[in-house]
C-alpha cells in the first residue's frame, strides 16, 4: 500500500534507462544478509522486464524495509542486452551484548546497562554512543562516583549484524557526604535533620557515609517522614542541590523544606483511635492532600463503617480555609446510619449452576458467630456481583439470562436484619450448530480444535469467540506468523438458539530462526546454555519458545540476567536472529541466621529425671555458603552448618539441577557430619555420605533413587536399662539403597485446600552394601483435602512406618528406629517421645513400626489472616508391625503399643512464609509409664528396693506424658 | 499541505549523483538512477522522489522547475511529513480510496489548459507523466480525507468560539461593504467550518512536531537536513 501512495509512474530514470530491458541484477557485496533468493523474491525487478523507475523505487522500499540495511542504491550500466542493475548496500548493525566491567556496586551492572539504553537487537548506532556513555556517567555521579572514567570498545561481527559492547568503568573514590544545608523554615534543629538522615556513621563517631543515591534518598525520605506525624501534611522536602567539592570529593545535599501549615484532621459522627484514623486516610500514607486523596479518604471511611454492620454508611470531608499560616483542618463528618446484620444470601431461580458456583462470585456474606459478626456487604459491590453472575451465564450461552439483586430490609420481621435476593431468569442457552474454520491447514486444524471453546454442540457466547480468537492468534504468533489476523461472522441457521460460526484465519508471512546468538558467557560453558533453548535454525519463529528458553535459563539460578529479544525486530524478513544476552551472577551466596528453640528439649543428657522433656531453650547460629555455576556447568556446591546446644551440623551438597539438559531430572551428593541430642534419650554422631538421582515423571510426580551410607555414633550412655547398653550404644554402619515415589496434587503444597498427596520411601539396608545390619523399610503417607465450602477445609493424612531386620546386629539400632511425637506427627506427645520407652529409665527408645491419623477441621477465624483448626490426631510408634493396634486403653505401664489420641485446636496467622502454627492438645490417654530419678551414675540402683549401703535409693515413679501439649511451628500440619 | 503547489522542467537525471560516487565506490561507466535520501522510521523517501515531488509541485503551481537546493529541502520536509501521515494511516488501518476518486481533480487541471495537447506539452516540460499526475492528485486526496477522518473527530466548536469569530469578522465585514451582513445564526455552519478547519490544522502541525520526534528521521543525504 505504502509504495502505491508514493508509487505509480511519477518517477523517470535517466532517459537512456527507462524502459530498457533489464539484462541482470547484481548485489553489491555478493554477501547479503539475505539468500539471493530471499532478495529476489522480495523486489519487483526481474531480468527481461522493462525497467521502471518506479520498480527501482519499490525494490529499495521494499529492501529498507527488511531493516537489513542502512543504505541502498541502485546503479545502472547499458549494455548491449539491456541495463545492468547492481544494487548496492550497506549493511545494518545492530546492538548484541551489552557489558560492563569494573562496575562498583552501587550502582549493579543491571542499572547500568540499562542506563546505555542499547536495547538488545535494536538498531546500533555509532552516534548513539556518546549518549550512551553520558547516561553511564550521570548513573555513576549520582552514586558519588564523580571521577568515574568510562570508555567503551565495540566488537563488530559483520557476519551476524551484530556489535558487542563493553563499557569499562574505572570507578576512582567514592564521595562521601559532608553535612546538609537546607533552606525554607523546616521547624526542626539542623541537628536533628542531620541526625535523621542517617547519613553520619554511628553518628559521627566513624565520620560520613558514602554517598549513594539509595542513601540519599533513604535520608530525604526520613527528614519527610517526621512531618505528617507532626501534623505538616503539606510540607514538602525537595532535593534543591547536590554541592559537590572536587577538592575533598565530598557531597552536601542542599534540601528545601516547605512545612505548610498544620492540618488537623477531625472526625465528626463517629468515634475512632487517631491511629486507625492514620492508618485509614491514604493522605497520611501519601504524605499529601489534594481533592482525589480526600475524596479516597471519605470512601475509606466508609467502606471501615460498613464493615461495622453500619452498611448505610456514608463519608463526606470539608476543609477549612485557613488563616494566613494558620492551622487547616480538615473534617470527615460520617453518618453510619443504623446498623444492620446480614442475616440471608439466597439465591433464585438458577438451574444451570449450583449455589455453590455462584456464591463463590458474590461478595455478600452473611453474619457468622465470630469472623463476620455482621456479615459483609456493600451495595456497589452487590452490583459488580450481579455483572459477574450475568457474564458467568453469558460466557454458557444463556444470551437472555437476566440477573437482579433485592435487598430485604427488616428481614422476616427483625429490626435490622437485611435479606438480600438474587434472582435469575436463566432463559434458553444457545450453542454453536456450525463451526467453520477457514484458512486454516489440516494440521493446524486438528491442533486449534482442542484448544477452541466454540466448537459444534458447545455453548455460544461472544465472550468465547474472543477467547478463541485469543487463542488462534496465539497459535499462529507461536508458530511463526506475527502478522496473523483473525476474522469471524455468525450467522442464526433456522433451528432456534442456536448459531453457526465461522472463523476466517489469515496467517500472513512465517517467520522463521535464522540462528541462535548467545552472547556474554564468560565462565559458563556454552552447551549448558544451548541446550536449554528450544529454537533451532530454520524452525519457526516462536514467541513462547523464546521466552521458554529464557525462563529455563533463568532456572538454571547462574544468571543475574538473561535478555532474549529478536534481532531487527520491525524489519520484514523472512528469518531472523534470536538473541540471547546473558550476566552471569556472582559465583558464591553467603546466609546466615540467628534463631532459639524452645519446647519440651531440656532435661540433662546425664539426668534421668526428666523421660518426657522438661521446657528448655536452645539458641542456634546458623551459616551457610554456596559455589554457584561451579566449572561453568550449572552445578552448586554449598556448604551448610547449623550450631545449637542440641545439635551440630554441617552439610555439604553437590548438586546438578537439570540433569544432562533435562529439565527433569537432577543429581544430587550429600555429606552429613552431625551431633545431635534431639531424642532425648542418646546423643549421637552421625556421618553420612548419600547420592540422590530425582527425576519428574509428570507435573505431579517425582521419584527419587539414594544410595546412603552413614555411621552413627552413640555418645555417652544412652539413658536405657543397663544391660542393653552395650548392645545399643555401639557404632553402627549402615549402607542402603531407597527410592522414594512422592504424588502432590495439592493444590497450594504449604497450605493446600484441596488435593491429594502421597509419598511412598522403600530402603534396602544389606551387608553388601557395607551395612552392618540388614534390614528393611517402607514409609507411606497419604493425605487428601477437601474443601467443603469456600472457607472450611476437612484435611486427613495417615502415615505408616515399618522396618523388618534380616541379617546383621539383633537389633534395630537406636538412631535407625522410628522416633514420632510432636508438632507435625501426633501431638499428644512432644518431639520424639512417642512409642515404646526403656522399661526401667521410661525414656524413649523408638520403635519398628508406626501407625499415624490425623484428621483436621480448618476454617477462617477473623479476616482474612487469622484461621482455626480442630484436630484429633491418634496412632503410636509400636515396637513391631504386629504389634499396631488401634486400641484406646494403655494395659499397663509396660504397654506402648496401643492408640494414643489427642483432641485439640489450634490457631494459624497467615504469613507468606505459610501458616504460623500453635496448636493446643489433649490427650486423654497419654501413655504412663516408670522412670527413675537420679543421674545416670545411679541407673543401677534403679528401683532396687535395698541398694548396697552407702547407696542412695533411687526410686522408680510412676510419670506421664503431660495430657496437655502446646506446639509451635511454622507450616500446616501435614 | 494543502498549499503544496509548484513547477518544473522536464525530468532529465538524478540530482546530485556526483555526491553518491564516493560512497559506493562506482564504477565510472555506471550510473547510480536511485538511492535513499532519508529514511523515516521504516520508510525511505529516495531521491528521485524528491526531486518528482520538486517537478510536480512546480507544475501545479504553473512554475517553472527548479532543483535548488533550498526547493529539495522543502520537497524534503513535505516528504518526511507525508511520510509520517502514511505511518499513521498503515496503524490505523484507514481504508484508501479508489484512484477514480482523483478524476474531479484531474479534470479541473487540465481545464487550465486550452486543449489535450497544449496540458501534454506541460507535463512534459515537467517530465512527468499524466498517470503520475493522477497519483500524486489522488495522494492529495487520500491524505486531506485521512486528516479530516484523524483530527475532526476530537473537536468541539463552542458557542463563545463561533460569538468571538463572528464578532471579530463583523468590522471587517462592514469594511468590505458585504450588505446584508448575515446574522449570526446565519453565519453559524461556515464559521463552525472555518474554526474546525483552523483547529484541524493546528492539530495536524502539533501531531507533526510531535511525531517528528517519536519517529527516527535520519538523513543520508545531508543537504536535505
Amino acid at each position: 500500500m505504502l509504495l502505491a501512495l508514493g508509487g505509480g509512474s511519477l518517477s523517470a530514470l535517466p532517459e537512456q534507462y527507462e524502459g530498457q530491458p533489464i539484462a541482470s541484477i547484481q548485489f553489491d557485496p555478493a554477501k547479503q544478509p539475505l539468500t539471493l533468493d530471499q532478495l529476489m523474491a522480495m523486489i519487483p525487478l526481474r531480468p527481461g522486464q522493462l525497467l521502471r523507475g518506479s520498480d527501482v523505487r519499490d525494490a529499495i522500499q521494499r529492501l529498507y524495509q527488511t531493516g537489513e540495511y542502512a543504505d541502498i542504491a541502485v546503479d545502472a550500466t547499458l549494455g548491449t542486452s539491456g541495463v545492468i542493475l547492481k544494487v548496492m548496500t550497506k549493511p545494518n548493525f545492530f546492538v548484541g551484548h551489552v557489558a560492563v566491567n569494573g562496575v562498583s556496586d552501587p550502582p549493579n551492572v543491571g542499572q547500568l546497562v540499562l542506563a546505555t539504553k542499547l536495547q538488545l537487537g535494536t538498531d546500533y548506532a555509532d552516534e548513539e554512543m556518546k549518549a550512551a556513555v553520558d547516561r553511564v556517567v550521570d548513573v555513576l555521579k549520582r552514586n558519588g562516583l564523580y571521577h568515574a572514567d568510562v570508555t567503551y570498545f565495540t566488537r563488530t561481527d559483520t557476519a551476524t549484524q551484530q556489535v558487542n559492547i563493553d563499557f569499562n568503568i574505572d570507578p576512582g573514590q567514592r564521595a562521601k557526604f559532608d553535612g546538609l544545608k537546607t533552606t525554607g523554615d523546616s521547624e526542626r534543629s539542623p541537628e536533628s535533620l542531620l541526625s535523621s538522615t542517617g547519613w553520619k556513621r554511628f553518628r559521627g563517631l566513624f565520620g560520613w557515609h558514602s554517598f549513594t543515591e539509595a542513601r540519599l534518598r533513604s535520608g530525604l525520605d526520613n527528614i519527610r517522614a517526621w512531618y505528617p506525624k507532626h501534623d505538616h501534611l503539606l510540607a514538602r522536602v525537595s532535593l534543591a542541590n547536590l554541592d559537590y567539592h572536587a577538592d575533598t570529593n565530598k557531597v552536601t545535599p542542599e534540601v528545601n523544606i516547605d512545612t505548610g501549615a498544620t492540618v488537623e484532621v477531625r472526625l465528626r459522627g463517629a468515634k475512632m483511635s487517631s491511629g486507625r484514623l492514620r492508618s485509614l486516610l491514604p493522605i497520611y500514607e501519601e504524605r499529601t492532600v489534594d481533592r482525589d486523596l480526600l475524596e479516597e479518604g471519605t470512601r475509606d471511611l466508609a467502606a471501615y463503617f460498613q464493615a461495622q454492620g453500619y452498611f448505610d454508611a456514608r463519608a463526606t470531608y470539608s476543609t477549612a480555609a485557613p488563616p494566613a499560616g494558620g492551622q487547616q483542618y480538615i473534617d470527615y463528618a460520617v453518618d453510619r446510619g443504623p446498623r444492620h446484620k446480614i442475616v440471608k444470601l439466597e439465591i433464585l431461580g438458577n438451574h444451570y449452576f449450583d449455589d455453590q458456583t455462584l456464591r463463590e462470585r458474590i461478595s455478600v456474606i452473611p453474619a457468622t458467630l465470630i469472623r463476620y459478626r455482621y456479615g459483609h456487604y456493600n451495595r456497589n459491590e452487590l452490583e459488580r456481583d450481579v455483572d459477574g453472575i450475568r457474564d458467568l451465564y453469558h460466557a454458557n450461552g444463556f444470551r437472555e439470562v437476566e440477573v437482579t439483586s433485592r435487598e430485604i430490609d427488616d428481614y422476616m420481621g427483625q429490626t435490622g436484619h437485611i435479606g438480600i435476593l438474587i434472582e435469575i431468569q436463566e432463559g434458553p442457552q444457545w450453542f454453536v450448530s456450525k463451526l467453520d474454520l477457514e484458512g486454516v491447514s489440516t494440521d493446524d486444524r486438528a491442533a486449534l480444535v482442542l484448544i477452541l471453546h466454540s466448537t459444534q454442540g458447545q455453548p455460544y457466547s461472544e465472550l468465547n469467540v474472543a477467547s478463541d480468537r485469543d487463542a488462534i492468534l496465539d497459535f499462529y504468533y507461536n508458530n511463526g506468523y506475527p502478522q496473523a489476523t483473525f476474522e469471524f461472522t455468525s450467522t442464526p441457521p433456522a433451528e432456534p438458539h442456536s448459531m453457526d460460526l465461522k472463523f476466517t484465519v489469515v496467517p500472513g508471512p512465517r517467520e522463521y530462526v535464522r540462528d541462535v546468538l548467545i552472547s556474554g558467557l564468560r565462565r559458563t560453558q556454552p552447551d549448558l546454555v544451548r541446550e536449554r533453548i528450544d529454537l533451532q535454525p530454520g524452525g519457526p519463529l516462536s514467541q513462547s519458545r523464546i521466552t521458554g528458553s529464557q525462563r529455563r535459563l533463568y532456572d538454571l539460578g547462574i544468571f543475574a540476567r538473561v535478555d532474549a529479544a529478536i534481532q531487527n525486530p520491525d524489519g520484514r524478513e523472512p528469518d531472523k536472529y534470536v538473541l540471547y544476552s546473558m550476566e552471569e551472577a556472582g559465583r558464591y551466596s553467603m546466609n546466615y541466621g540467628f534463631g532459639a528453640e524452645i519446647g519440651r528439649i531440656g532435661g540433662g543428657t546425664t539426668s534421668l529425671d526428666s523421660p518426657a522433656g522438661t521446657t528448655g531453650f536452645s539458641p542456634r547460629v546458623s551459616f551457610g555458603v554456596s559455589r554457584l555455576n561451579f566449572l561453568g556447568l550449572g552445578h552448586t556446591i554449598g556448604l551448610q552448618t547449623r550450631v545449637s546446644t542440641l545439635e551440630q551440623r554441617a552439610l555439604v551438597t553437590y548438586l546438578a539441577p537439570q540433569f544432562e539438559g533435562n529439565a527433569n531430572l537432577n543429581l544430587q551428593f550429600t555429606g552429613l557430619f552431625d551431633i545431635s541430642h534431639d531424642v532425648r534419650t542418646f546423643s549421637a554422631r552421625r556421618e553420612e555420605g548419600s547420592v540422590q538421582f530425582g527425576q519428574k515423571l509428570s507435573r505431579a510426580n517425582t521419584i527419587q533413587y539414594r544410595l546412603t551410607f552413614r555411621k552413627v555414633n552413640i555418645l555417652g550412655t544412652p539413658l536405657i536399662t543397663p544391660e542393653l547398653i552395650p548392645l545399643l550404644s555401639q557404632p553402627v554402619r549402615v549402607g542402603f539403597v531407597s527410592t522414594t515415589f512422592i504424588q502432590d496434587r495439592r493444590d497450594d503444597p504449604i497450605d493446600a485446600h484441596r488435593g491429594i498427596y502421597n509419598s511412598v520411601d522403600l530402603a534396602l539396608a544389606s551387608n553388601l552394601l557395607g551395612s552392618q545390619t540388614g534390614f528393611g523399610r517402607i514409609v507411606a503417607r497419604n493425605s487428601t483435602y477437601y474443601q467443603l465450602t469456600k472457607n472450611l477445609v476437612l484435611a486427613r493424612s495417615t502415615s505408616f512406618g515399618a522396618i523388618t531386620r534380616y541379617a546383621g546386629l539383633p537389633e534395630i539400632p537406636l538412631a535407625e528406629r522410628f522416633f514420632g511425637g510432636g508438632a507435625s506427627s501426633n501431638r499428644a506427645f512432644p518431639d520424639f517421645q512417642a512409642g515404646p520407652r526403656d522399661l526401667e529409665t521410661g525414656f524413649p527408645i523408638g520403635g519398628n513400626a508406626l501407625l499415624i491419623n490425623t484428621v483436621e477441621l480448618r476454617f477462617p477465624l477473623i479476616g482474612e489472616n487469622l484461621g482455626g483448626v480442630l484436630f484429633n490426631d491418634f496412632g503410636n510408634v509400636y515396637s513391631s508391625v504386629d504389634k499396631i493396634s488401634l486400641r484406646f486403653r494403655q494395659r499397663n505401664l509396660q504397654d506402648f503399643d496401643y492408640a494414643v489420641h489427642s483432641f485439640g485446636f489450634g490457631i494459624r496467622y497467615r504469613t507468606p512464609v505459610g501458616p504460623v502454627r500453635v496448636d493446643f492438645s489433649l490427650s486423654p490417654n497419654s501413655p504412663r509409664f516408670q522412670g527413675c530419678q537420679g543421674s545416670i551414675d545411679e541407673l543401677l540402683y534403679c528401683g532396687v528396693a535395698n541398694p548396697p549401703p552407702g547407696v542412695a535409693a533411687v526410686p522408680l515413679r510412676t510419670q506421664r506424658i503431660n495430657v496437655f501439649q502446646f506446639h509451635f511451628s511454622l507450616g500446616q500440619a501435614f | 499541505m494543502r498549499r503544496e503547489v509548484s513547477i518544473g522542467r522536464p525530468f532529465r537525471r538524478l540530482a546530485l549523483p556526483w555526491l553518491l560516487v564516493p560512497l559506493f565506490g562506482m564504477p565510472v561507466h555506471a550510473e547510480i538512477i536511485d538511492r535513499i535520501a532519508i529514511s523515516v522510521g521504516n520508510q525511505v523517501i529516495t531521491e528521485s522522489q524528491i526531486d518528482e515531488d520538486v517537478r510536480i509541485t512546480a507544475f501545479l503551481n504553473a512554475e517553472k522547475v527548479d532543483l535548488a537546493a533550498a526547493n529539495r529541502k522543502k520537497a524534503a520536509s513535505r516528504l518526511i511529513d507525508q511520510s509520517l501521515v502514511k505511518r499513521e494511516m498503515e496503524f490505523s488501518r484507514y481504508s484508501l480510496p479508489a484512484l477514480s476518486d482523483a478524476d474531479a481533480s484531474l479534470a479541473e487541471l487540465k481545464m487550465r489548459y486550452k486543449d489535450e495537447s497544449a496540458f501534454e506539452q506541460a507535463l512534459a516540460q515537467s517530465g512527468i507523466t499524466e498517470d503520475g499526475l493522477k497519483q500524486r492528485l489522488w495522494w492529495q486526496v487520500t491524505l486531506l480525507r485521512f486528516i479530516d477522518y484523524r483530527f475532526r473527530s476530537g473537536i468541539q466548536i463552542g458557542d463563545s468560539d463561533v460569538d468571538a469569530y463572528y464578532q471579530q469578522q463583523l468590522p471587517k465585514w462592514r469594511e468590505q461593504g458585504i450588505q446584508p451582513i448575515p446574522s449570526r445564526d446565519d453565519a453559524r455552519p461556515q464559521i463552525e467550518e472555518i474554526l474546525t478547519q483552523q483547529r484541524i490544522d493546528q492539530n495536524l502541525d502539533t501531531w507533526l512536531a510531535e511525531a517528528r520526534t517519536q519517529v527516527p528521521i535520519r538523513y543520508l543525504d545531508e543537504s536535505l537536513s
